[in-house]
């Protein structure tokens, strides 16, 4: 008994732990949130920030209510939904695959929302009542069915995890090549147009593209709670999670479609932002391994610091112009990745 | 639990992988299940727990006369498992893969259907006396990817017993233990057996582990059920010889075991049901 009990509270201190971690995660995330909408062009006290954002009312037609809850706020929230979305969809993928070198690009999602972008700002496909939402939506739509494509390959022919990285690969190199020969085709200014919104940019973000990312994220979390001990059990192999009695194929294609959703809800408002969906898993894994009560949060909040901690630094390297987020989040991104590779000796395969 | 195997057969593609099987076990039995490679004997576990697609029937009889079969119960698609299917524990050849779950969470991982969002003091209980029984509590605590593959081999064998089965599976469970471990988990199942009255199949290949540890043998070769007998019956010098075309000895110790000793291949044109 005495054994036992010391295995229990070794067990409890180690949850413990991921709490812990967890409440931190939480607390810088909320630190760069409300960093984020003090930095821009015009600096903003925290202390101000803060009484903008919890009591609006007394700042009535003051400018402080229009740069914090018009411009600044939404561009955050959207930053951290994506963050949230795609470092979710990367835990995912690369507990489906059980690979670590898989992200939500894996599958040439992202490639096919660009590819949809591009058609739309091409043929300057403008939609009836919601023109400004043309090219977010056939991004969307284009995004939603290489996933189709690749969960129908996955349905005919079983969801091995080699299978669906084939599938996947294929889809990416189709998209990326209809994407060339779109932006082959297109004139100097139109090009531009393309390729400007190929780069993640948080600039594209308002209240509308906040809240369609936000209520996918928000309506695809129920259903990885529910998953959440048998996505832990699948980390130990297909042969083990069948003979424990786990549906692997049909969890597969069930997280496919999830994973789908949330980035396409992330990519098709601001573009392609690298690299998130790889680290922030990374990170989070190392933090509280692989018990996926813990590791969908943390991973959610490791995606949401790097995003908006990139999105503070794209604004400070350049004050007023923005560099793009896409290519902040690589260049913070590698580097952490460099320094997991050197941590890990080996241990990421 | 009584098990019973009717007319079992195994396909994969057109080339047939069993044929014809048909046994039946009392609840207690200790059975071990030998032949070449190839010969069908993981597949006939995997049809069993209901893993691959097989005709015939694999029938479960509890003891109060309620019976199931285990391909009725698979094809329901309800999330929740019968009591037919939580009761066969099936530990592959591979056991568990290299993972960052530690061995504590791993074999909580055997219950994952009924664990609430918190994992209670009972279930921990229950988990770390299955270490404790298989002699890894000081591996409670690491992760699977640091382990050798006979401490792996030891957690999967700890997950299985954790399920608490009527009818446990165990493809090859000492294929990577050594000496003193292999002892200690076949006197461990042993003890189980006569304790709880659980039934067990053990897929082995070591002839000698197996007459200690096995009441009954089923010989397979060639996805046909050869020989199925008390050890002492199976265990001949010809049978042996027979089933995996070498020249055997067969002593006998000095408490009466049965050792099965190999003297040499016979030709080399046997290959007869390799994969």
């Amino acid at each position: 008994m005495v054994t036992s009990r010391l295995i229990i509270e070794g067990y409890r201190a180690a949850q413990w732990q991921r709490i812990m971690a967890l409440c931190c995660g939480f607390g810088m995330v909320l630190v760069a949130i409300l960093s984020d909408i003090a930095i821009g062009p015009s600096f903003l006290p925290l202390s101000d920030v803060w009484s903008v954002l919890t009591r609006p009312g007394a700042y009535q037609g003051s400018q402080m209510l229009v740069i914090v809850w018009d411009i600044r706020l939404p561009m955050t929230l959207t930053a951290v939904v994506v963050g949230a979305s795609l470092a979710v969809a990367g835990v995912e993928m690369q507990t489906i695959l059980r690979n670590p070198l898989a992200s939500p690009y894996t599958l040439g999602i992202s490639a096919a929302a660009g590819f949809g972008a591009a058609v739309a700002i091409l043929f300057g496909i403008s939609l009836p009542f919601i023109g400004w939402a043309s090219v977010p939506l056939m991004a969307f739509i284009s995004a939603l069915s290489a996933s189709l494509g690749v969960w129908a390959i996955g349905r005919a022919r079983g969801v091995s995890p080699n299978v669906l990285v084939l599938a996947g690969i294929a889809m990416l190199f189709l998209f990326q090549s209809l994407q060339s020969l779109i932006q082959y085709m297109a004139s100097p200014e139109i090009l531009q147009e393309i390729v400007f919104w190929l780069f993640g940019s948080l600039l594209k973000a308002n209240w509308t593209s906040f809240m369609v990312s936000g209520a996918i994220f928000v309506a695809v979390l129920p259903f990885l709670i529910r998953d959440t001990w048998k996505l832990t059990a699948l980390g130990m192999g297909d042969e083990n999670a069948r003979s424990l009695g786990l549906p692997v194929e049909r969890l597969r294609l069930r997280m496919l479609v999830l994973i789908s959703l949330l980035t396409a809800g992330a990519v098709s408002f601001v573009g392609t932002i690298g690299f998130i969906g790889l680290v922030a898993p990374h990170i989070a894994r190392g933090l509280v391994g692989e018990d996926q009560r813990y590791l969908i949060p943390l991973s959610a909040f490791c995606g949401i610091f790097i995003m908006v901690c990139a999105s503070i630094l794209s604004k400070i390297i350049s004050p007023g112009a923005m560099i793009p987020i896409g290519i902040v989040t690589a260049v913070i991104g590698v580097p952490f990745l460099f320094l997991l590779i050197l941590r890990n000796k080996g241990g990421l395969t | 639990m009584k098990l019973e195997v009717r007319d079992l057969s195994v396909h994969y593609g057109a080339s047939p992988v069993l044929e014809n099987i048909d046994f039946s076990l009392k609840p207690g039995e200790k059975v071990a299940v030998l032949g070449p490679n190839g010969a069908g004997k993981s597949t006939l576990l995997k049809a069993i727990s209901g893993l691959v697609n097989a005709s015939g029937s694999v029938i479960m009889e509890d003891t109060l006369g309620r019976r199931e079969s285990i391909h009725t119960a698979c094809s329901r698609r309800s999330g929740k498992r019968s009591e037919i299917l939580s009761s066969v524990a099936y530990l592959p050849q591979d056991g568990l893969a290299r993972a960052g779950l530690t061995v504590l969470e791993a074999v909580l991982m055997g219950r994952h259907e009924q664990l609430g969002w918190q994992v209670s003091d009972k279930d921990l209980n229950e988990a770390s006396e299955k270490l404790d029984r298989l002699g890894i509590r000081h591996l409670g605590q690491r992760t699977l990817d640091t382990l050798s593959g006979g401490q792996r081999q030891l957690a999967g064998l700890a997950q299985a017993l954790y399920r608490a089965p009527r009818i446990l599976l165990l493809d090859e469970p000492t294929s990577a233990l050594d000496l003193f471990r292999q002892m200690l988990v076949l006197d461990d199942l042993g003890e189980l057996v006569r304790e709880e009255g659980m039934t067990v199949i053990l897929v082995m290949h070591d002839l000698s582990l197996a007459a200690r540890f096995a009441e009954r043998i089923l010989f397979l070769k060639a996805g046909r059920l050869i020989a199925d007998d008390h050890s002492e019956a199976v265990l001949t010098r010809e049978m042996v010889g027979e089933v995996y075309n070498i020249e055997a000895e067969v002593l006998r110790g000095s408490n009466g075991s049965l050792h099965i000793a190999p003297v040499r291949p016979l030709d080399m044109a046997f290959g007869e049901g390799m994969a």
